[in-house]
This record gives structure tokens, C-alpha cells and sequence, in this order.
């Protein structure tokens, strides 16, 4: 169906045509998602005996971590949505292993990262509601140095803000969980150091944090809501073309369908984008980049 | 345990910095086989670094 075929139906026709071509995507059981989750935290957790007995340099052991750490959201994130099986469900558990395991070299509770997250998608772009509204930023340097300012022990966003929607909604269970969560993570970090393994610790699992946070809130959060000024259902998000390609930006670039259809797996959002393309056109939405 | 968490938090720039900071100059000047001068220790200059961003960082609630 053309373009112009398209602007001639009603918003009902158009939003049926939309669920016809979501359902054709959603249900699929993402494998390379949970094998890759399980296989990620597995390298990640080699690295650990690897780089301490010197078979591994400390340099290679940062790169690999980070890798580790930004491919970890990945998972969380279709696990957040309850992709990999619906509450309720007999593998509803492995969605939920999934979901916990996978952000440990992310040092991210899953708790936090799904209730806030699925906070972002109630509140897109609000400027009050939305918990990742702080990754607004004018161009791609100035997200960078924007993710770096969030995550300051008083800074606007990241957790503090987690912290804030958290309260808001009452979620004190989570909170404690998330307070209790990030000490321990400082209180095995510190422990390490004065072990003797300061460097390791760094390279494995500190550094790798904050790489992956920064790369994570450009392409997952900065660059798919850019300019992030809008509210409406088909104006949040946008389609964008990286100069890493879609896999470098971790599927990103069709992002729109995630926010229309947040249970279609990650690996069909690109497929599922250039079937409702019209769809998205005819309704305004910001695909002319792909 | 609550204010204790929060307490732990307030103070995490410095905890932070004097738990983790120290240790991880000291051993990078030992790692780098680098003397530092007068006669300090590694774990001393690791205290001055933990001290010179920490503290800083404390009061202003940002590192950079």
C-alpha cells in the first residue's frame, strides 16, 4: 500500500493496519537474547579469574567488560518488558532470572530499571514524569557530557532521579532494594581494593559501569527521542541512522516501533519498521532518516 | 538501617574516594614501578589523591 493510499484512511483503519503487522511480530520467543544474556554474564565472570592470574592484560579485561556491561541492558531490557514470557506464565521465571542476572556487570538493579523504565514509556518526554527526560541534550557531545553530569553523587538524572520517580510512586520496596543494591556494589568494590585488587575491580567493573552508562543513555536514551520536546504517541521517538550502523547502536535506530509496541522482540523491530513505515508516515511521525 | 543508608550515601564521595580512590593509586604507582618524591609512600600519595577529589566532590555533590 502506498503512502497516498495511506493518508486516505481514518486513524481507527490506520491503528488496525499497525496491530495487524505488530501481532505478526509479538510472542516470538527471543533465544539469541537469553542465550546471549547467560553466555554474556558467563564471559563477564570469567574475566574475573582470568585477568587476576594474568592470563588475561587488564586493558583487554576493561574492553571486554565494558562490552559485557553495555550488551547487559540489552537482556534486562527485553526482560523489563516481559518478552521472554508474560506473568503468570511457566517460563515466566526465566524472564525474570533473565531480567536479574544479566545487569550484574552493569551493577543495575532490575527492579529499578523496569519500574522506572516502564515509567519512561507512560511519560515519554514528559518534562516532570519521564525519569530519562535528563538525557535531553542538543547534540551528541552535549548528551555525552549530559550522562556524565547525571550520574554525579547530586546530579539531575540517573539514579537520582530513579530515586525520585521511585518515591513518587510509592515504590519504597524497590528503593530500599536499589539503596541496598548500589552499597553493596560500592562495599564489594572497596573490598576488593583494599584486597589488593583495586585495579581489577576498576577495569572489571567500575570503569565498565560508567562507559556503558554513558554509550547506553546516548543511543537507548539520548538518540531515538532527540529532540525529545514532544508528548504525543507517534511524536516521542523517532527513526535515526547511526554511523555505527544498527548493531552498533544496539538496534536503536527503529526505536519508535519499541515505544509503539514495546513487546515486540528487539530483533524484529527493524523488520516490523519497514512494514509499517506508511503507517508511521501517514500518521507524523519522524521517519524520513531511514 | 535507614538513616544509616542514607547517611552512607549522603557521605559517598568521601567513602568512596578514601575506600576506593587510596588503594587504587597506590597500586597504580606500584604497578607503574614510579617513586614519588619525598620519600612518600604510594599509599600516602593515594590518601593526598582520595583527599584533593573526595572532598571536593563532597561539597559541590559532583566529581567533575
Amino acid at each position: 500500500m502506498s503512502e497516498r493510499d495511506l493518508t486516505l484512511l481514518s486513524p481507527t483503519e490506520l491503528a488496525r493496519l499497525e496491530r495487524d503487522i505488530a501481532r505478526q511480530h509479538i510472542g516470538k520467543f527471543p533465544w539469541l537474547v537469553v542465550i546471549g544474556s547467560f553466555a554474556n554474564l558467563a564471559v563477564w565472570l570469567s574475566l574475573w579469574p582470568l585477568v587476576f592470574m594474568g592470563v588475561l592484560p587488564v586493558w583487554a579485561g576493561l574492553l571486554i567488560a565494558t562490552i559485557n556491561a553495555t550488551l547487559s541492558y540489552l537482556a534486562s531490557h527485553e526482560a523489563q518488558h516481559d518478552i521472554i514470557a508474560r506473568p503468570g506464565s511457566k517460563l515466566y521465571w526465566l524472564n525474570e532470572a533473565v531480567g536479574h542476572l544479566s545487569t550484574i556487570p552493569l551493577a543495575l538493579p532490575y527492579s529499578v530499571a523496569k519500574a522506572t523504565h516502564l515509567e519512561h514509556h507512560r511519560h515519554t518526554n514528559h518534562p516532570e514524569l519521564d525519569p530519562d527526560i535528563s538525557s535531553r541534550a542538543r547534540g551528541p557531545w552535549h548528551a555525552i557530557w549530559r550522562s556524565i553530569q547525571n550520574r554525579q553523587p547530586r546530579g539531575e538524572g540517573a539514579f537520582n532521579a530513579y530515586a525520585r520517580t521511585l518515591i513518587r510512586l510509592k515504590k519504597i520496596g524497590i528503593l530500599r532494594e536499589a539503596a541496598l543494591y548500589r552499597l553493596t556494589w560500592f562495599a564489594t568494590l572497596i573490598a576488593l581494593a583494599w584486597s589488593g585488587h583495586a585495579i581489577e575491580a576498576a577495569a572489571l567493573w567500575w570503569l565498565p559501569h560508567h562507559l556503558a552508562y554513558t554509550y547506553i543513555q546516548f543511543f537507548l536514551s539520548w538518540a531515538p527521542h532527540h529532540p525529545a520536546n514532544e508528548t504525543a504517541r507517534y511524536r516521542t521517538t523517532r527513526s535515526f541512522r547511526s554511523v555505527l550502523g544498527n548493531l552498533g547502536s544496539f538496534g536503536m535506530q527503529y526505536h519508535i516501533v519499541h515505544h509503539l509496541h514495546p513487546r515486540i522482540p528487539l530483533y524484529r523491530t527493524p523488520m516490523a519498521y519497514w512494514q509499517m513505515k506508511p503507517i508511521l508516515l501517514a500518521r507524523g511521525a519522524d521517519v524520513h532518516s531511514l | 538501617m535507614i538513616t544509616l543508608m542514607k547517611a552512607l550515601f549522603y557521605l559517598g564521595p568521601i567513602i568512596f574516594a578514601f575506600g576506593f580512590l587510596t588503594p587504587l593509586t597506590a597500586q597504580l604507582i606500584k604497578r607503574m614501578a614510579w617513586t614519588p618524591p619525598f620519600d612518600l609512600s604510594p599509599l600516602t600519595v593515594g590518601i593526598i589523591v582520595a583527599a584533593a577529589l573526595g572532598i571536593p566532590a563532597q561539597i559541590r555533590g559532583r566529581w567533575i
